[in-house]
């Protein structure tokens, strides 16, 4: 059953492409980004699997359950309402990042509101849902898109285009102080685990086993992601590229495919992961907002409507609203402020359950 | 009634998208080819190959129409010719771009291009060539047995049809990164128009956005081995005055960078190659063959000298020593200036190991 935990944890591995961490990363290759990526992978894996280790302590309870026993209401509240902000704004930025790929790659003609509207609607009817459909849904997306993942990584490492001289000479900028934003880009492919704050509800019975799979699994496909831009877009020019993976997969070439673009098959993948990503954030923002206020339903002019729906419609809204503002620009300006947003409050958060981890061992001991 | 009013939204919903933004298939021009000439009124002189789709794909049945267009920058162009057909344009399938010969020699070759890195819609793998006499008449030129619009130039450069060591495809990323690349030079191969066929074997080197230097296609046969190892290759050599033509079959080629102290650079190849006779006069097989692969190899490696003498005389980088160096010493950023007062001087030493494998079914 741990396997629940690895496919969401995967899948955020997989959806960092989209999250413009490479293209943070290669904004800095001469400037750090190699060594980000070293201290990203060792810093990523650490938390994840502390975390892990910390939860595994708690069978059966969720973060919020675990602050309800260990911090007063006015700690606790404000707190897990920050947790889902950053969570739920994780998935919108996703959204707004993916409908503009969508306009940009795949149909240009659309009228970009319906879109919004579209992947919107989408998401907050995802949220809605129990945890346990959405862990399935998990399941068999990722089971079903892994074929092609795999098939588009050989296809990128064993391309002839593949430019090894171009990626050695990255070798020369391997010590340079990292800057914080390549650091926090290169710890995000990592930070699948944060999810299981919730999804531990769902694991009464059992423990997250197989840890080793964090670093064997995360590691090459970090590496992989960092490295063949460089490689196939050449290293003096993998910087002038907006959406560096998009355009990485656009380099191969299938002969005998159905169509000969990788970008299509690409894109085609990336729409289910990132729509599943978007119902795991939202779903755990509408729980996490359902539990603040305390109540399941609301009753608005005589009809009872469940509080989660209505959290998943609030964030649905302000993704859409927030949506039509944005362009290339201030949509890279605000990923890079909401992954320092993140970096702080992760740190944060590990070292507060890591320690309550600790305290609940030595209760139980000396119980 | 929850579950209607949801089933309702997301139908209203699906009925907004108009996937193909609301253009049908066939209301829809598919352009296969690209080509830049330079105009007689204007900067630009753009051709744009529309493939016909037609129910019969049978052998000199591809029908196409090419539309000519001048302007002064090429996005201009491309709006000017769509208001000369009916159906709307479709880039993407255009798989290749042809540069006229004209338009190369004398312009600038990275920024000019500008539109095609820029535009979502043209694909990062669509080739890249000089047109010789010029791109609208390599558009124009259609080969008799074409069974699609377009496919018997894009065939050899995909290497899917006929593979000939003459021809060294080229991407347009692959273009973009080389015309980028600290160390590295871009290359086009040339392709010439004949009557109903086209001729592709030679390459141009840029240098610094500019073409620079045109080789022969012997010397493209040889940049073929030197940059991809491309094994299928052909030798001719004079033994006891008669003609013998080898052919290779596997080829490794690797090569390194040395600096010694004080010394120029060198740059060591290490080549190995396997090689069959095709065609001989002579009763090969009671020759010894120790004494046949020392000539293979000594002719080779003048070859091979010869063309990187060449590239070191004019300035030119194709094979990327540069990056190579890049890649390999380690003194940050200084390295490319450093390489480029040591590349004028740089010995090249090459060490060809060849294996003769037989003589065919005859003696």
């Amino acid at each position: 059953m741990s396997r629940y935990f690895y496919y969401v944890y995967w899948l955020s591995l997989l959806i960092n492409t989209i999250y413009f961490v490479p293209r943070l990363l290669m904004n800095e290759r001469f400037n750090g980004s190699v060594a980000a990526v070293m201290l990203g992978a060792v810093y990523g894996c650490l938390c994840a699997i502390f975390f892990v280790m910390s939860m595994n302590q708690f069978p059966g309870e969720g973060l919020p359950d675990i602050f309800r026993r260990f911090f007063p209401g006015w700690i606790r509240v404000p707190t897990v309402l920050l947790l889902g902000v950053l969570w739920a704004s994780g998935g919108s930025l996703i959204l707004i990042a993916f409908s503009m790929i969508t306009l940009r790659f795949l149909s240009p003609e659309t009228n970009p509101a319906i879109m919004l509207l579209c992947f919107c609607g989408l998401g907050c009817f995802a949220a809605s849902f129990r945890p346990t459909a959405i862990l399935n849904a998990c399941e068999i997306v990722m089971l079903v898109n892994a074929p092609f993942v795999f098939y588009i990584l050989y296809k990128s490492i064993t391309s002839r285009n593949l430019d090894w001289d171009s990626i050695l000479v990255l070798s020369d900028y391997v010590i340079r102080k990292p800057s914080l934003i390549g650091f926090a880009a290169a710890s995000f492919p990592f930070t699948g685990y944060v999810y299981l704050a919730l999804f531990n509800r769902i694991f009464k019975q059992f423990k997250v086993k197989h840890l080793w799979l964090i670093p064997a699994t995360s590691i090459p496909m970090v590496i992989v992601t960092f490295l063949a831009p460089v490689g196939l877009l050449g290293v003096d020019s993998v910087g002038e590229y907006l959406y560096t993976w998009i355009t990485t997969s656009d380099t191969l070439r299938m002969p005998f495919g159905f169509i000969q673009r990788v970008i299509f098959l690409f894109l085609f993948i990336y729409i289910g992961y990132t729509l599943l990503y978007i119902a795991i954030c939202w779903n755990i923002w509408a729980i996490l907002f359902t539990e603040s206020i305390g109540k399941k339903t609301v009753n608005i002019k005589s009809h009872r409507i469940p509080v989660q729906f209505l959290g998943s419609l609030l964030v649905a809204v302000a993704t859409l609203l927030s949506g039509f503002r944005t362009s290339d620009k201030s949509l890279i300006d605000f990923v890079i402020s909401w992954h320092y947003f993140r970096i702080v409050i992760e740190v944060l958060l590990i070292v507060c359950l890591v320690s309550l981890a600790l305290i609940q061992r030595r209760q139980r001991r000396h119980a | 009634m929850r579950r209607a009013l949801i089933i309702l939204a997301a139908f209203g919903m699906a009925c907004a998208l108009g996937g193909c933004g609301f253009k049908d298939i066939d209301k829809r021009f598919f352009i296969i080819a690209v080509g830049i000439d330079e105009g007689t009124h204007a900067r630009y002189k753009v051709s744009l190959k529309l493939a016909i789709p037609s129910p019969k794909t049978e052998p000199g049945e591809a029908k196409f129409q090419v539309i000519t267009q001048e302007a002064e920058t090429i996005a201009e162009a491309v709006r000017l010719s769509k208001s000369k057909v009916d159906k709307e344009f479709d880039f993407g399938q255009a798989q290749m771009i042809v540069i006229g010969k004209a338009f190369s020699d004398d312009h600038e070759l990275g920024h000019m291009l500008d539109w095609f890195f820029r535009r979502r819609d043209i694909q990062m793998i669509s080739f890249m060539g000089i047109g010789v006499p010029d791109a609208e008449t390599v558009i124009n030129t259609k080969a008799l047995s074409e069974r699609l619009p377009g496919n018997s130039l894009i065939l050899p450069f995909s290497e899917e049809g006929t593979e000939t060591p003459y021809l060294m495809p080229v991407h347009l990323f692959d273009f973009y990164r080389m015309w980028k690349y600290k160390g590295k030079d871009a290359f086009l191969p040339i392709i010439q128009a004949e009557k109903e066929t086209f001729v592709i074997n030679s390459v141009a080197i840029l240098k610094d956005d500019y073409k620079k230097l045109e080789l022969t296609p012997d010397e493209t046969l040889t940049f073929n081995q030197l940059s991809r190892s491309y094994a299928r290759y052909i030798l001719k050599l004079r033994i006891q005055n008669k003609l013998v033509t080898f052919t290779g079959d596997r080829m490794k080629v690797r090569y390194r960078i040395v600096t010694p102290p004080g010394g120029p650079p060198e740059i060591r190849f290490r080549i190995w190659t396997e090689v069959e006779s095709e065609d001989s006069p002579l009763p090969l097989f009671d020759l010894p063959w120790n004494e046949l692969e020392r000539l293979v190899a000594s002719e080779l490696k003048d070859q091979m000298l010869a063309l990187l003498r060449k590239f070191q005389r004019s300035g030119v980088d194709p094979i990327g020593f540069g990056l190579r160096y890049r890649a390999t010493h380690h003194q940050g950023d200084s390295e490319f200036e450093k390489w480029k007062e040591m590349y004028p001087e740089a010995r090249f030493v090459v060490n060809v190991k060849v294996q003769f494998r037989g003589t065919g079914v005859i003696k």
